[in-house]
């Protein structure tokens, strides 16, 4: 419900920079991931929007309104830590109407009473009210803590790595539910990743950094299909992309060179293993290591010094040792300056 | 927003009048250490500052060298004895009680030794204030004739303070995992020796900071000397105390080097276990 | 007659040589181990207060020409009871022990308290500071209640002290010899002595405060009295109680200092439980009584300390459980999400 404007944000903790200099645009109501390793400056970033740390530099801005001088309780941000924080010597009931309790002027008791009711509706612990928060199970901590952020209305909301504690299959119902619940309300929300497949899968945007620095702010698509840089392209990709020198690849290169020294990055599903000395075959190479996937294989493949991968058919299986072909497709190279790590185009 | 300057001064504010109020009693009683016996109490004047510093209350006290006090005649009107008592009693009440309650409190750790309770009935016994019992163990010591000597004390000490040693050790070696010994006895150890082998060293931290927490104790000891000790086993801060109230009037400078020494070996022991002090202070029960 | 050396029943083990592992062998071991220290206080607690008992049934005292074992000549039932019981220097000293108690562990709480909020946040000298508030902890006790009863002298350092700051003539408070002034001077020692152990207890529990809840209680919008009221006050709960137990144990059994600064006067002004038996023991040479008085209060406390074990043993749980925000739970869930994740592969 808001727009999020990061302006040369930058934190300095004496030495170490753990954000340098971030510009960010958060449309009003937009769902969007900040993806990267740890120590990459996400979490500060989140501590600085949400107040919890003041930047050293640089402003944020809410619709237009600096908050960076404002108190974390002032500035309508809603928060949810990577383990939950809620209170566990409280009820339940007592996480959910903490918030609407420490407002000035307090709401009437009732009036409490129906919000939490209907919060704890939506998240799914109304049958738990009355349960001592420290005796649940780690999903019901998290439904907790959800609500407990959600009953004060933020038109901001921050989640750092908010399911990352969970099993498997609930993380993905809960992260279908917070879409759901995103798009009802229409909050905007700043969602902390490391896991790249949640980013791709949950976000508008996604805003990639590394060691402080942004690396690429773009959608899913242009982050995957399309990454500024190697370490996005190294970075995304749930079998990583492949980064060979491109003096090594006998590709019709576009444009002129100018001398610099370039890097061939393809992802290995646009690799296709064929039989070596084929005329679609840009290069060879031989098989090292097939890993089955069950629905794919991952073929290892030693090319040069290299350790290529390609996805190939579990049908067509190349024994080991062997020497293939590898067609790359052109149209899904990209080339980087190895100076830079910048695509080339 | 929480390092605004008002709340800077205003904390620093507090802690320097709340440092001031805790802080002047021991200033005093140091600075009168080493005041000359002129600047001690002379009449509507006070010295918060010695005039002239000096160590001759340290050597009266201790009967080193003869001056202008009482205390000239030489070794039996001086601290040095009391001082030694204190130490000796001290420091075996101390080794005593180590020695029975490592045992004890191993029991209770690993075996639940004496059952469930037995922990808080020993704690109670902390609960008991010792005059209620001082009665039936002074005509005992008189009897056995422990009345006024040493071993008797030390005995007492060590009686008094086993209950620390019980909670203390006790905690630690809940702290040592069970797999220690277990891997010692699946070596060939005896539970004896898997015990002096493998858990005790472990608990070498723990141990030192019990030793030195409880010898405080036993060191600070007031009414159990004064009631068990008269002229052969006194201990100096029985001694402190009849000077205090002896006819002579107070001198004040002798005394408060007597306090000095009394306050130095716990102040050491005390700022070198201060990690433990909670711990050993609450039985146990808080641990940070 | 050697009675008491060979009445007494001992429990020793067996002695031989102990088998490996085994239930068995453990009873035998743990029986020896505690054997030495039951010994001891055996010896040193049971007999004397069986003694004491059998005493406080008689009118001995040690002059009356009898030893103790003929204390029974003098034997008068419940009569030293009753006589203490309806003795106004007995209540007198009860209640003036229990209003030091009281008046000492409170003070000594709250400046304890706020003593440790002071010290929260980090600050430059933190360290050194607060080695320097726990030296009044360390001094004897005897020996604080003769540094007071320097500074509480007529002419002393607090009289002059008070006379150069305040407007008037010269003060001359007589702050030992003045019967109703007499006891605030005994609680001024003990709260100087012991305040640095609450301020150390308050504030390990103040540390150890889980920082990730009281930041979601900022974002939240709490201000500092909310969160001091809804969570710092019932977090810290087991170990306020703990201290405040211990203290007023210790308390009750104040002795060494009140001697020291005032013998236990004037009359029986500062006259303390201990103090009073004190007197009848070694000043009126009145065994029986005092042995009676000594057993009514051997009762009471036992009485109040059964109320004193369950919160010492909920404190030991609780440090480990209630704080932590499930978060032994949350790591369980992921070593089984781990373990099961592997398997899938």
């Amino acid at each position: 419900m808001a727009e999020i404007r990061l302006e040369n944000l930058t934190k300095d903790f004496g030495g170490l920079v753990a954000v340098a200099d971030l510009n960010l645009v958060v449309d009003d109501g937009a769902f969007i991931a900040l993806l990267g390793p740890s120590g990459c400056g996400k979490t500060t970033t989140m501590n600085m929007i949400s107040g919890l740390e003041t930047p050293t530099s640089g402003e944020i801005y809410f619709d237009d309104q600096p908050v960076s001088r404002v108190e974390p309780g002032r500035r309508n941000v809603g928060f949810v830590f990577q383990n939950y924080a809620i209170f566990t010597h409280m009820r339940v009931y007592d996480n959910l109407a903490f918030g609407l309790r420490v407002r000035k002027p307090r709401p009437e008791k009732a009036e409490i009473d129906g919000e939490v009711k209907r919060v704890a509706e939506i998240v799914g612990v109304s049958r738990i009210l009355d349960r001592r928060a420290g005796r649940l199970s780690v999903n019901d901590m998290q439904k907790v803590a959800l609500g407990r952020s959600m009953i004060v209305n933020p038109a901001i909301f921050l989640l750092d790595e908010p399911f990352s504690n969970l099993d498997a299959a609930f993380r993905a119902y809960m992260r279908a539910e917070l879409k759901r619940i995103q798009s009802e309300v229409g909050q905007t929300m700043v969602y902390v990743t490391h896991d790249q497949v949640e980013a791709m899968s949950m976000a508008d945007r996604i805003a990639v950094m590394n060691l402080g620095v942004l690396q690429q702010y773009g959608t899913p698509g242009e982050i995957y299909d399309a990454p500024e840089n190697r370490f996005v392209a190294g970075f995304v990709g749930s079998t990583q992309m492949n980064f060979v020198p491109a003096a090594l690849v006998p590709l019709g290169l576009r444009g002129g060179v100018n001398g610099r020294s370039l890097t061939v990055g393809i992802r290995p599903e646009s690799i296709r293993i064929v039989d070596a000395g084929a005329p679609e075959a840009t290069i060879g190479a031989r098989v090292t290591l097939v890993e089955p996937l069950g629905a794919k294989d991952v073929v290892h493949l030693a090319f040069d010094e290299y350790d290529v991968r390609a996805i190939g058919t579990p049908g067509e299986r190349p024994r080991i040792g062997e020497n293939v072909g590898l067609a790359l497709d052109p149209g899904r190279v990209h080339m980087f300056d190895d100076e830079t790590g910048k695509v080339v185009r | 927003m929480l390092q605004a300057w008002p709340k800077r001064i205003g904390r620093w504010l507090a802690i320097l009048l709340l440092g001031g109020c805790f802080g002047f009693p021991l200033y005093w009683t140091l600075t009168m250490a080493f005041k000359p016996e002129d600047e001690w109490n002379p009449p509507g004047k006070v010295f918060w500052w010695p005039g002239h510093w000096t160590v001759s209350n340290f050597t009266n006290i201790l009967g080193i060298q003869g001056e202008t006090s009482i205390f000239a005649t030489g070794r039996s009107k001086s601290a040095l004895t009391p001082i030694e008592h204190s130490l000796i009693a001290a420091g075996l009440g101390t080794l005593l009680a180590l020695a029975v309650g490592v045992f004890a409190a191993y029991g209770i750790a690993r075996f639940r030794a004496g059952g469930r309770m037995l922990p808080f009935q020993i704690l109670q016994l902390r609960m008991f204030p010792p005059i209620a019992i001082i009665i039936p163990l002074l005509f005992m010591w008189v009897y056995l004739g422990l009345w006024d000597t040493l071993q008797g004390l030390i005995i007492l000490y060590a009686a008094v303070t086993f209950p620390f040693v019980v909670w203390l050790m006790r905690s630690f070696f809940q702290e040592v995992p069970r797999e220690v010994s277990e891997a010692a006895i699946v070596d060939g150890c005896t539970q004896w020796g898997a015990f002096f082998k493998a858990v005790l060293p472990q608990a070498k931290g723990g141990l030192a900071a019990t030793a030195l927490f409880v010898f405080i104790l036993n060191w600070s000891d007031f009414l159990i000397a004064l009631v068990m000790t008269q002229d052969h086993a006194k201990t100096a801060p029985v001694y402190l105390q009849s000077l205090q109230s002896g006819a002579s009037g107070q001198e004040y400078g002798n005394q408060a080097a007597l306090a000095m020494i009394l306050i130095m070996p716990p102040a050491i022991f005390g700022l070198a276990i201060q990690r433990y002090l909670v711990r050993g202070l609450t039985f146990g029960a808080i641990k940070r | 007659m050697e009675a008491h050396t060979t009445e007494l029943p001992v429990r020793q083990a067996p002695k031989r040589r102990l088998p490996d592992l085994g239930g068995r062998s453990e009873g035998a071991v743990s029986r020896l181990l505690i054997a030495p220290g039951q010994l001891l206080m055996l010896f040193i607690v049971a007999f004397p207060a069986a003694v004491a008992i059998y005493i406080g049934f008689t009118e001995w005292t040690p002059t009356s020409g009898d030893n103790v074992w003929g204390a029974y000549h003098y034997w008068h039932w419940f009569d030293g009871y009753w006589e203490a019981l309806r003795s106004g220097g007995f209540w007198h000293s009860v209640w003036l022990t229990l209003l030091i108690t009281v008046v000492c562990v409170g003070v000594e709480f709250l400046l304890g308290f706020l003593l440790a909020l002071l010290f929260l946040k980090e600050f430059r000298g933190r360290g050194l500071l607060t080695l320097f508030f726990l030296l009044p902890m360390m001094v004897v006790p005897a020996v604080s209640g003769f540094i007071f009863f320097m500074l509480f002298q007529v002419d002393g350092p607090v009289n002059q002290g008070l006379t150069a700051i305040l407007p008037g003539g010269v003060i001359h408070v007589h702050w030992l010899d003045d019967p109703s002034l007499a006891k605030w001077s005994v609680m001024t020692v003990d709260i100087w002595q012991w305040t640095p152990l609450m301020f150390l207890i308050l504030l390990s529990g103040l540390v150890a405060l889980p920082e990730d809840q009281m930041n979601q209680a900022r974002i939240l919008g709490a201000s500092f009295w909310h969160q001091f009221r809804y969570l710092i006050l019932p977090m810290m709960k087991p170990i306020i109680l703990i201290a405040l137990i211990i203290r007023a144990i210790e308390t009750f059994k104040l002795f060494d200092s009140a001697f020291l600064l005032t013998g236990g006067g004037p009359g029986d002004a500062t006259q303390t439980i201990s103090v009073y038996l004190y007197r009848q023991v070694i000043i009126n040479a009145r065994w029986g009584y005092a042995s009676a008085v000594a057993i009514i209060i051997l009762i009471f406390v036992s009485a109040a300390g059964a109320f004193a074990v369950r919160p010492i043993e909920q404190a030991q749980e609780e440090t480990l459980e209630g704080l932590v925000g499930g978060e032994e739970q949350v790591a369980a869930q992921r070593v089984e999400e781990a373990i099961a994740a592997e398997a899938r592969i």
